[in-house]
Protein backbone atom coordinates (compact mmCIF):
# COMPACT_ATOMS: atom_id res chain seq x y z
CA UNK A 1 0.00 0.00 0.00
CA UNK A 2 1.30 3.45 -0.88
CA UNK A 3 2.02 5.78 2.06
CA UNK A 4 -0.49 8.57 2.45
CA UNK A 5 1.11 11.88 1.50
CA UNK A 6 0.37 15.00 3.54
CA UNK A 7 -1.95 17.54 1.94
CA UNK A 8 -0.11 20.02 -0.28
CA UNK A 9 1.03 23.11 1.57
CA UNK A 10 0.86 21.56 5.05
CA UNK A 11 3.79 20.97 7.38
CA UNK A 12 4.70 17.32 7.24
CA UNK A 13 5.39 16.06 10.75
CA UNK A 14 7.42 12.88 10.54
CA UNK A 15 6.84 11.59 14.02
CA UNK A 16 4.34 11.77 16.82
CA UNK A 17 7.01 13.01 19.21
CA UNK A 18 6.76 16.64 20.26
CA UNK A 19 10.51 17.25 19.76
CA UNK A 20 10.39 16.33 16.08
CA UNK A 21 7.32 18.49 15.59
CA UNK A 22 9.10 21.48 17.08
CA UNK A 23 12.18 20.85 14.92
CA UNK A 24 10.05 20.56 11.80
CA UNK A 25 8.12 23.72 12.62
CA UNK A 26 11.37 25.55 13.42
CA UNK A 27 12.87 24.49 10.09
CA UNK A 28 9.68 25.49 8.32
CA UNK A 29 9.76 29.00 9.82
CA UNK A 30 13.42 29.32 8.85
CA UNK A 31 12.37 28.87 5.22
CA UNK A 32 11.16 32.49 5.31
CA UNK A 33 14.51 33.81 6.55
CA UNK A 34 16.66 36.15 4.45
CA UNK A 35 19.01 34.29 2.10
CA UNK A 36 22.71 35.00 1.99
CA UNK A 37 24.99 34.77 -1.00
CA UNK A 38 28.71 34.56 -0.27
CA UNK A 39 31.66 34.92 -2.66
CA UNK A 40 35.22 34.00 -1.76
CA UNK A 41 38.19 35.35 -3.67
CA UNK A 42 40.51 33.92 -4.68
CA UNK A 43 38.42 30.83 -5.36
CA UNK A 44 41.28 28.52 -4.41
CA UNK A 45 42.48 29.07 -0.85
CA UNK A 46 45.66 27.74 0.72
CA UNK A 47 47.21 27.94 4.17
CA UNK A 48 48.92 31.26 4.91
CA UNK A 49 46.80 33.09 2.32
CA UNK A 50 44.48 36.08 2.74
CA UNK A 51 40.91 35.51 1.57
CA UNK A 52 38.27 38.13 0.81
CA UNK A 53 34.67 37.34 1.68
CA UNK A 54 31.81 39.24 0.05
CA UNK A 55 28.23 38.75 1.26
CA UNK A 56 24.82 39.89 0.19
CA UNK A 57 21.48 39.14 1.82
CA UNK A 58 18.22 39.02 -0.08
CA UNK A 59 14.63 38.81 1.18
CA UNK A 60 13.51 40.27 4.54
CA UNK A 61 16.94 41.70 5.35
CA UNK A 62 15.48 44.28 7.75
CA UNK A 63 14.57 41.59 10.31
CA UNK A 64 18.24 40.79 10.97
CA UNK A 65 19.42 42.32 14.27
CA UNK A 66 23.06 41.23 14.01
CA UNK A 67 25.42 39.33 11.78
CA UNK A 68 28.39 37.17 12.70
CA UNK A 69 30.58 35.48 10.14
CA UNK A 70 33.68 33.43 10.77
CA UNK A 71 35.90 30.90 9.08
CA UNK A 72 35.87 27.70 11.07
CA UNK A 73 38.37 24.82 11.03
CA UNK A 74 37.40 21.65 12.84
CA UNK A 75 38.28 18.00 13.30
CA UNK A 76 35.56 15.43 12.67
CA UNK A 77 36.08 11.86 13.87
CA UNK A 78 33.52 9.17 13.01
CA UNK A 79 33.43 5.91 14.93
CA UNK A 80 31.08 3.02 15.58
CA UNK A 81 29.91 1.91 18.97
CA UNK A 82 27.69 -1.16 18.86
CA UNK A 83 25.33 -0.70 15.95
CA UNK A 84 25.41 3.11 16.04
CA UNK A 85 27.76 5.52 14.28
CA UNK A 86 28.87 8.73 15.99
CA UNK A 87 30.78 11.78 14.79
CA UNK A 88 32.65 13.94 17.31
CA UNK A 89 33.75 17.45 16.36
CA UNK A 90 36.38 19.76 17.77
CA UNK A 91 36.88 23.33 16.53
CA UNK A 92 40.57 24.29 16.26
CA UNK A 93 40.17 27.63 14.45
CA UNK A 94 37.46 30.29 14.44
CA UNK A 95 38.73 33.27 12.44
CA UNK A 96 36.41 36.29 12.69
CA UNK A 97 35.31 37.78 9.38
CA UNK A 98 32.63 40.23 10.54
CA UNK A 99 30.50 40.95 13.58
CA UNK A 100 28.05 43.83 13.21
CA UNK A 101 24.67 45.20 14.24
CA UNK A 102 24.54 47.94 11.55
CA UNK A 103 21.74 47.31 9.07
CA UNK A 104 23.74 48.48 6.04
CA UNK A 105 26.73 46.28 6.93
CA UNK A 106 24.44 43.34 7.51
CA UNK A 107 22.74 43.65 4.12
CA UNK A 108 25.98 43.49 2.15
CA UNK A 109 29.69 43.97 2.64
CA UNK A 110 33.13 42.48 2.35
CA UNK A 111 36.02 41.65 4.68
CA UNK A 112 39.33 39.87 4.58
CA UNK A 113 40.69 37.05 6.71
CA UNK A 114 44.13 35.42 6.76
CA UNK A 115 44.37 31.67 7.26
CA UNK A 116 47.36 31.00 9.54
CA UNK A 117 50.10 28.99 7.84
CA UNK A 118 50.69 26.79 10.88
CA UNK A 119 47.28 25.10 10.78
CA UNK A 120 46.02 22.02 8.96
CA UNK A 121 44.67 21.99 5.41
CA UNK A 122 41.37 20.32 4.49
CA UNK A 123 41.58 16.55 4.75
CA UNK A 124 38.95 13.97 3.99
CA UNK A 125 39.43 10.35 5.03
CA UNK A 126 36.58 7.85 5.18
CA UNK A 127 36.23 8.35 8.95
CA UNK A 128 38.40 11.32 9.85
CA UNK A 129 38.20 14.80 8.41
CA UNK A 130 39.60 18.28 8.71
CA UNK A 131 36.75 20.53 7.63
CA UNK A 132 36.97 24.24 6.85
CA UNK A 133 33.74 26.18 6.47
CA UNK A 134 32.49 29.74 6.40
CA UNK A 135 29.84 30.08 9.12
CA UNK A 136 27.12 32.73 8.91
CA UNK A 137 24.80 33.51 11.81
CA UNK A 138 22.18 36.24 11.71
CA UNK A 139 20.06 36.98 14.77
CA UNK A 140 16.32 37.55 14.32
CA UNK A 141 14.10 38.46 17.24
CA UNK A 142 11.36 35.95 18.10
CA UNK A 143 12.15 33.91 15.01
CA UNK A 144 14.65 31.15 14.09
CA UNK A 145 18.08 32.68 13.42
CA UNK A 146 19.86 32.53 10.08
CA UNK A 147 22.47 29.80 10.41
CA UNK A 148 24.34 28.76 7.31
CA UNK A 149 27.54 26.90 6.62
CA UNK A 150 29.52 27.05 3.38
CA UNK A 151 32.29 24.44 3.01
CA UNK A 152 35.66 25.85 1.95
CA UNK A 153 38.53 23.73 0.68
CA UNK A 154 41.80 24.93 2.21
CA UNK A 155 44.81 23.55 0.32
CA UNK A 156 48.29 22.95 1.77
CA UNK A 157 50.81 25.74 1.23
CA UNK A 158 52.52 25.41 -2.17
CA UNK A 159 55.77 23.46 -1.81
CA UNK A 160 57.74 26.32 -3.50
CA UNK A 161 56.52 28.77 -0.82
CA UNK A 162 57.60 26.34 1.90
CA UNK A 163 61.13 26.10 0.41
CA UNK A 164 61.37 29.91 0.20
CA UNK B 1 66.58 -14.60 15.38
CA UNK B 2 64.93 -12.48 12.68
CA UNK B 3 65.79 -8.80 12.63
CA UNK B 4 64.64 -5.91 10.40
CA UNK B 5 65.60 -2.25 10.52
CA UNK B 6 64.98 1.00 8.66
CA UNK B 7 67.70 3.67 8.68
CA UNK B 8 67.09 7.18 7.46
CA UNK B 9 69.85 9.30 5.89
CA UNK B 10 71.58 11.45 8.54
CA UNK B 11 69.29 9.94 11.15
CA UNK B 12 66.56 12.44 10.24
CA UNK B 13 63.00 11.73 11.28
CA UNK B 14 61.24 14.93 10.16
CA UNK B 15 60.80 16.26 6.62
CA UNK B 16 59.18 19.08 4.70
CA UNK B 17 56.38 18.08 2.31
CA UNK B 18 57.76 17.48 -1.19
CA UNK B 19 61.23 16.69 0.16
CA UNK B 20 63.28 13.65 -0.85
CA UNK B 21 63.57 10.90 1.74
CA UNK B 22 66.49 8.48 1.46
CA UNK B 23 67.96 5.72 3.58
CA UNK B 24 68.72 2.04 3.81
CA UNK B 25 66.91 -1.03 5.06
CA UNK B 26 68.59 -4.06 6.54
CA UNK B 27 67.30 -7.49 7.45
CA UNK B 28 68.73 -10.68 8.87
CA UNK B 29 66.41 -13.69 8.64
CA UNK B 30 66.50 -17.46 9.17
CA UNK B 31 66.09 -17.94 5.42
CA UNK B 32 65.75 -15.86 2.24
CA UNK B 33 62.34 -14.20 2.15
CA UNK B 34 60.07 -14.62 -0.87
CA UNK B 35 59.37 -10.89 -0.97
CA UNK B 36 60.67 -7.79 0.77
CA UNK B 37 59.15 -4.36 0.37
CA UNK B 38 59.18 -0.92 1.95
CA UNK B 39 55.96 1.11 2.14
CA UNK B 40 55.57 4.83 2.62
CA UNK B 41 52.15 5.50 4.10
CA UNK B 42 50.08 7.55 6.51
CA UNK B 43 47.44 6.50 8.99
CA UNK B 44 45.15 8.16 11.53
CA UNK B 45 45.14 7.62 15.25
CA UNK B 46 42.56 8.76 17.78
CA UNK B 47 38.83 8.70 18.28
CA UNK B 48 37.75 8.01 14.72
CA UNK B 49 37.96 4.62 13.02
CA UNK B 50 41.40 4.38 11.42
CA UNK B 51 41.99 5.68 7.91
CA UNK B 52 45.20 4.87 6.03
CA UNK B 53 46.76 5.49 2.65
CA UNK B 54 49.80 3.86 1.04
CA UNK B 55 51.59 6.49 -1.04
CA UNK B 56 54.42 4.41 -2.54
CA UNK B 57 55.89 0.93 -2.28
CA UNK B 58 59.45 -0.15 -3.16
CA UNK B 59 59.94 -3.86 -3.86
CA UNK B 60 63.44 -5.30 -3.38
CA UNK B 61 64.25 -7.93 -6.02
CA UNK B 62 65.80 -11.28 -5.08
CA UNK B 63 66.10 -10.61 -1.35
CA UNK B 64 68.77 -12.58 0.46
CA UNK B 65 68.75 -14.07 3.94
CA UNK B 66 70.92 -11.19 5.11
CA UNK B 67 70.66 -8.06 3.02
CA UNK B 68 70.99 -4.26 2.96
CA UNK B 69 69.24 -2.14 0.34
CA UNK B 70 68.90 1.58 -0.25
CA UNK B 71 65.69 3.46 -1.02
CA UNK B 72 64.52 6.88 -2.14
CA UNK B 73 61.04 8.43 -1.91
CA UNK B 74 59.72 11.77 -3.06
CA UNK B 75 57.35 12.94 -0.34
CA UNK B 76 53.99 14.31 -1.50
CA UNK B 77 52.82 17.86 -0.64
CA UNK B 78 50.08 16.53 1.70
CA UNK B 79 48.62 15.44 4.03
CA UNK B 80 50.62 17.01 6.85
CA UNK B 81 51.46 15.17 10.06
CA UNK B 82 49.18 16.66 12.68
CA UNK B 83 48.00 16.09 16.19
CA UNK B 84 44.58 17.33 17.28
CA UNK B 85 42.15 16.85 20.12
CA UNK B 86 40.35 13.98 18.33
CA UNK B 87 42.61 12.86 15.51
CA UNK B 88 46.32 12.53 14.73
CA UNK B 89 47.74 11.83 11.30
CA UNK B 90 51.00 9.90 11.35
CA UNK B 91 53.42 9.17 8.51
CA UNK B 92 55.47 5.98 8.61
CA UNK B 93 57.74 3.62 6.71
CA UNK B 94 57.08 -0.09 7.00
CA UNK B 95 59.48 -2.85 5.96
CA UNK B 96 57.62 -6.11 5.30
CA UNK B 97 59.00 -9.53 4.39
CA UNK B 98 56.96 -12.61 3.46
CA UNK B 99 57.98 -16.20 4.23
CA UNK B 100 59.20 -15.56 6.84
CA UNK B 101 56.56 -12.96 7.72
CA UNK B 102 58.21 -10.08 9.53
CA UNK B 103 57.48 -6.38 9.79
CA UNK B 104 59.06 -3.29 11.30
CA UNK B 105 57.75 0.27 11.27
CA UNK B 106 59.38 3.67 11.67
CA UNK B 107 57.29 6.78 12.19
CA UNK B 108 58.33 10.09 10.63
CA UNK B 109 57.02 13.66 10.54
CA UNK B 110 56.01 15.26 7.23
CA UNK B 111 54.95 18.88 7.78
CA UNK B 112 56.12 22.43 7.01
CA UNK B 113 59.17 23.41 9.04
CA UNK B 114 59.56 19.67 9.84
CA UNK B 115 57.28 20.13 12.81
CA UNK B 116 54.02 18.29 13.35
CA UNK B 117 51.01 20.63 13.14
CA UNK B 118 49.39 20.93 16.56
CA UNK B 119 45.68 21.72 16.71
CA UNK B 120 44.17 23.14 19.87
CA UNK B 121 40.63 24.27 20.57
CA UNK B 122 39.09 27.59 19.58
CA UNK B 123 36.11 29.56 20.82
CA UNK B 124 33.55 30.74 18.30
CA UNK B 125 33.75 34.58 18.25
CA UNK B 126 30.93 36.53 19.89
CA UNK B 127 28.81 33.49 20.50
CA UNK B 128 25.63 34.16 22.47
CA UNK B 129 24.74 31.72 25.19
CA UNK B 130 21.50 29.87 24.46
CA UNK B 131 18.95 29.84 27.24
CA UNK B 132 19.25 26.07 27.80
CA UNK B 133 23.05 26.21 28.06
CA UNK B 134 22.76 27.89 31.45
CA UNK B 135 21.47 24.57 32.75
CA UNK B 136 24.19 22.38 31.27
CA UNK B 137 27.33 24.37 32.08
CA UNK B 138 30.08 22.07 33.24
CA UNK B 139 29.76 21.29 36.91
CA UNK B 140 28.18 24.65 37.72
CA UNK B 141 24.95 24.64 39.69
CA UNK B 142 21.96 26.56 38.39
CA UNK B 143 21.51 29.77 40.40
CA UNK B 144 23.88 30.85 43.10
CA UNK B 145 24.63 29.64 46.56
CA UNK B 146 26.08 31.95 49.21
CA UNK B 147 28.13 30.05 51.69
CA UNK B 148 28.09 31.43 55.20
CA UNK B 149 31.46 31.46 56.89
CA UNK B 150 32.97 32.68 60.14
CA UNK B 151 32.95 36.46 60.31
Amino acid sequence: MLPQLPPKGDIFIESERGHSQRVTTYSFLALFNPRVRVTLSPGTVSLGQRVYVQWEFSGRTQVLRSLRMWLEGREEATYRRGTSTYTDKSIFAALPVVETTHAAEIASGSAGVTIPADLMHSFSGDNNKIVWALRVEGEIERWPDVSEEFPVTVLPAPVERMRA
Amino acid sequence: MNHLEINLHDGREAFDPGEELTGTVHWQLDCSPQTAELRLFWFTRGKGTEDAGVVETVRFDHPLERDTRSFRFQLPPAPYSFSGKLISLVWALELVTQSPDEVTRREIVVAPGRREVELGTAEVPGRRERWYERFIRRGEPVGSVTQAGPE
